[in-house]
């Protein structure tokens, strides 16, 4: 029961890599990193719950919280790598 | 009664798995950006609620069934806000949602964002487009 979860799981990431994988746009890749990140929590659940392990959970439940900062903190890098490439663009053509 | 809930919870539990591989297959397929952001959703609310109420289901009323819970509350506050995050910064880098009027979007959208807007026609879906030089926004240097 638990096996077959996991498995159709693991699928369902491998296809998601795929996209992470591919692109095109850096945006593509951090939508498909974050699904990723969404499936690994269900993953570690269900595993725990196979080993018989249920305290995983707690494992689980701190891969979210470090899942989400992760997104946001790398949003904020392409935001900022962004505005400052528009910016130095302006001053190039304020110069010319 | 314990058959019963344990048949329940194989079925959540294998159902959950299929609909993370339908949002998967979403986000691998899907034409653009914000499509792909739509099918990904998938994968927080029923794949995650399918999941984790299945697990559930097995430990009845206890400690782990509370922290499973905690697990779901916290993944949908976190995933939304992720999901508004990137939407923002991909409106605000000039991606463009498919399929619609760009001058409807241009009408609707908020000063929130103040990234320059391309129709469709001028890149490929979901093409990587730094902003030129058009962009409004300010940064500290």
């Amino acid at each position: 029961m638990y096996a077959t979860a996991a498995l159709l799981l693991l699928v369902a990431m491998a296809i998601t890599l795929i996209r992470a994988l591919k692109g095109p746009s850096v945006f593509d890749r951090i939508l498909a990193v974050n699904t990723f990140g969404t499936a690994t929590v269900l993953m570690i659940s269900v595993v725990g719950f196979m080993d018989h392990r249920p305290d995983l959970v707690d494992i689980a439940l701190i891969y979210a919280l470090i899942s989400f900062t992760s997104t946001i903190a790398a949003l904020r890098f392409v935001e900022i790598d962004h505005a400052r490439r528009a910016q130095e663009a302006a001053e190039a053509q304020g110069d010319s | 009664m314990s058959q019963f809930l344990d048949g329940l919870s194989w079925v959540l539990l294998v159902a959950g798995g299929l609909f993370a591989i339908v949002a998967a297959v979403g986000v691998l397929r899907f034409p653009g950006f914000f499509s792909r952001m739509h099918a990904s959703t998938l994968m927080d609310t029923m794949a995650a609620g399918l999941v984790l109420g299945g697990l559930g289901l097995q430990v009845g009323f206890t400690v782990v069934a509370f922290k499973l819970a905690l697990v779901f509350f916290l993944l949908s506050v976190t995933t939304t806000s992720a999901a508004h995050a990137l939407a923002k910064s991909a409106l605000a880098d000039g991606v463009f949602p498919h399929m619609v009027d760009p001058e409807i979007v241009k009408a609707g959208l908020s000063e929130a964002v103040h990234g320059p807007l391309r129709h469709p026609s001028e890149h490929h879906q979901g093409d990587y487009h730094p902003t030129d030089g058009k962009s409004k926004r300010e940064v500290a240097s």
